[in-house]
């Protein structure tokens, strides 16, 4: 095992290899308020990667309900009883990773789904985290809360399936850090699929061999963003490149959200995988289980969030998400306009951070008739 | 399981074949008895085979490489062989309760392999020709009960599983010159577009090469063939391979070695997570005077 800095747990740990950073990371940020749980995003990777045989099961991307939704079921809680817990002290994780836990005979901590595990995409669909009673939605913050969390290959900065392969199949390209199955090399051992925690790896069994995301990169490379984010109704995503902390830039949107906002977050950092996918969390749902999932900074992104209104840069940008289908190298506020750059910051999309509110009387004397409300 | 079938001509040549005069088996050393005939045409139900010895041969878990196995699987494999100036051919045959064909998510293919050092000298560590760096190179000759389903064309998918499963339009399968469908079709078999020879199209049987750990691939010369069967909790895998190869080829006039390793899908063993035997000697006995003798000898296998 190699020692490698994983910025996300605030320390070093041990890794299969020794840690190289890519010249660029694929990064993103999903805003999970905005997620609607249509399901397009899946669709689109589903029509666009995994139309064949073999891949019926495949959702690469998925869209499920939290607390009580998986694909695969119980992919997280499952890890997490197996990892057992861990304290965080001033941002440090002083628990023990999926790597540092491995047991003797294995590289990774990890389980094996098996196909009936996958085999309910829409188990816990729109279930909330207990039962509402009669009265309770009238009563403010909802005690009863359930959101909704769309998940990719989080090409991590330490990926769980690349320690995993004894053949060294998968790689991450030094170029964008995207994490990709080598089709010809593999020989369907499932060993990523065993070690993957968030069980983004898939076999195929009629080719024998594992496919995973690829984050589109035939349009990354290009400059586009990928189908899952283009597709995306609620517009709550989007696709930039990620840094860690030290070479943050603070005009670059993903490093901006994560790094000086502090807003969007790893999903389960504990496991040590330093995911490059982050998510602005929730503002409704338990400060115990958004902990839980996205670290101890959780219940600050959440006021932060809540406070986004107020502050012209950080609802400039979030009104970028969604609204372009170009990689957004970096972006810019300008009066009352957000405006996406590309990497040699030159502008290609520009958009209002609010639009004009027009207020009507709830009643419409002319036609004599009573108003809905429309936003 | 599909079985390789003889054909009529080759039935007619195992009668005309003559074989040596097998000797009650040695501990531990795999004794290959001399054939003449169409050592190609070899099948597993061959009467000759219960003429040959069968040499046991123990298996423990590979416990060197990650990942390992989390229980012990098969124990031990018996190994007959003959051979020719021509071809080799060995039976491989093991206890296995479950004869694991297919694979699915979380499951695992039933397997067999024997492996050859491809150097004279010192032999390399059994395991793979050892760990990279310091591994010697070694020939591999593979068997996966998945491979032989897809070598006779049954192709599984997720109707073989759940046969009232409906799924949506295939794209390739939808109205379209063949040409634009195969290029469809090629589209979502990226093992295929990307020429995977170890994915599930090809042989049952597979030249191997390796140099340590994780190293295995194709060989160049993908000459070996054979099948399996599996019948009242064994089975039976017939592996018949040239005995002259530009790499890997066999000096029958010397005491060789061979080492086996068997997968029990059902134990989830795969890859490294597999019981192996150390290596074993391999004498070809000399052949005899051609004394016709269907049986193949005086000396009865173990069963």
């Amino acid at each position: 095992m190699a020692q490698v800095f994983n910025w996300q747990i605030g320390r070093e740990m041990d890794y299969w290899y020794t840690g190289v950073r890519p010249g660029r990371q694929f990064g993103a940020v999903f805003d999970i308020n905005k997620c609607i749980a249509c399901q397009t995003c899946t669709v689109a990777c589903k029509t666009t990667w995994t139309g064949g045989r073999g891949q019926e099961y495949m959702f690469w991307n998925n869209v499920e309900s939290k607390p009580f939704g998986f694909y695969p079921i119980m992919w997280d809680v499952k890890l997490l009883e197996m990892l057992g817990p861990g304290a965080w002290r001033e941002g440090v994780y002083e628990g023990r990773t999926i790597f540092e836990s491995a047991p003797a005979k294995e590289r990774v901590l990890g389980w094996k789904p098996t196909d009936y595990d996958y085999a309910h995409p829409n188990l816990g669909e729109d279930e909330a985290s207990s039962p509402v009673d009669g009265g309770l939605m009238m009563e403010g913050k909802h005690a009863a809360w359930m959101f909704y969390l769309a998940r990719i290959c989080n090409h991590c900065t330490y990926p769980a399936c690349l320690a995993a392969c004894p053949r060294g199949a998968i790689y991450k390209r030094k170029e964008d850090g995207i994490v990709l199955v080598n089709q010809k090399n593999c020989r369907g051992y499932q060993e990523c699929v065993k070690a993957c925690p968030y069980k983004k790896t898939f076999y195929n069994a009629v080719e024998g061999v594992s496919q995973k995301c690829i984050a589109c990169y035939p349009a990354v490379e290009r400059g586009f963003q990928p189908q899952c984010f283009k597709a995306c109704i609620g517009k709550i995503r989007m696709q930039g490149w990620a840094h860690p902390p030290e070479r943050a830039e603070e005009d670059n949107p993903i490093d901006y959200l994560v790094h000086v906002r502090k807003l969007a977050l790893p999903l389960l950092p504990q496991l040590g995988l330093e995911p490059n996918v982050y998510y602005i969390p929730p503002v409704h749902a338990s400060d115990a289980f958004l902990a839980q999932m996205f670290g101890p900074a959780a219940k600050q992104a959440v006021q932060t969030y809540l406070e986004a209104r107020n502050d012209k840069v950080l609802a400039g940008l979030l009104t970028l998400l969604g609204s372009t289908h170009r990689t957004v190298d970096y972006f810019k506020i300008e009066g009352d306009e957000a405006v996406a750059l590309d990497a040699e910051r030159s502008e290609f999309c520009r958009v209002p951070i609010s639009e004009p509110v027009v207020t009507r009387n709830a009643y419409d004397e002319i036609a004599q008739v009573g108003r809905h409300n429309i936003t | 399981m599909s079985i390789m079938k003889k054909s009529g001509l080759a039935a007619l040549l195992l009668l005309l074949m003559s074989c040596t005069k097998v000797p009650p088996a040695a501990p531990n050393r795999i004794m290959a008895g001399y054939l003449e005939g169409d050592l190609g045409a070899l099948s597993i139900g061959d009467p000759r085979w219960d003429g040959a010895v069968e040499t046991p041969i123990p298996l423990k878990q590979q416990l060197i490489a990650l990942p390992k196995s989390e229980q012990d699987g098969v124990a031990q494999i018996g190994v007959r062989a003959f051979y020719n100036g021509e071809w080799a051919a060995f039976l491989l045959t093991w206890s296995d309760p479950t004869p694991d064909h297919l694979t699915k998510m979380g499951s695992f293919s039933d397997a067999a392999a024997m492996e050859f050092p491809m150097e004279p000298g010192d032999l390399p560590d059994s395991a793979m020709g050892g760990a990279p760096g310091s591994a010697k190179p070694v020939l591999i000759h593979q068997w996966k009960a998945v491979w032989q389903e897809a070598e006779a064309g049954n192709i599984q998918g997720i109707k073989t599983f759940y046969p009232n499963t409906w799924s949506d339009v295939y794209l390739f399968e939808m109205p379209g010159t063949p040409e634009a469908r195969a290029k469809m079709e090629r589209t979502f078999t990226t093992s295929v577009a990307a020429e995977n020879p170890l994915a599930h199209h090809g042989k049952a049987v597979r030249d191997l090469e390796a140099v340590g750990f994780g190293s295995v691939n194709p060989s160049e010369e993908q000459l070996s063939k054979g099948n399996g069967e599996w019948a009242d909790g064994k089975w039976r895998v017939l592996i018949v391979r040239p005995v002259a190869r530009l790499r890997g080829g066999l000096d029958t006039t010397r005491l060789l070695h061979a080492a086996f390793a068997v997968w029990d899908g059902a134990k989830g063993e795969v890859g490294a997570r597999k019981m192996q035997s150390a290596w074993t000697p391999l004498e070809f006995l000399k052949p005899a005077a051609h004394a016709s003798n269907p049986k193949g000898g005086n000396s009865r296998g173990q069963h």
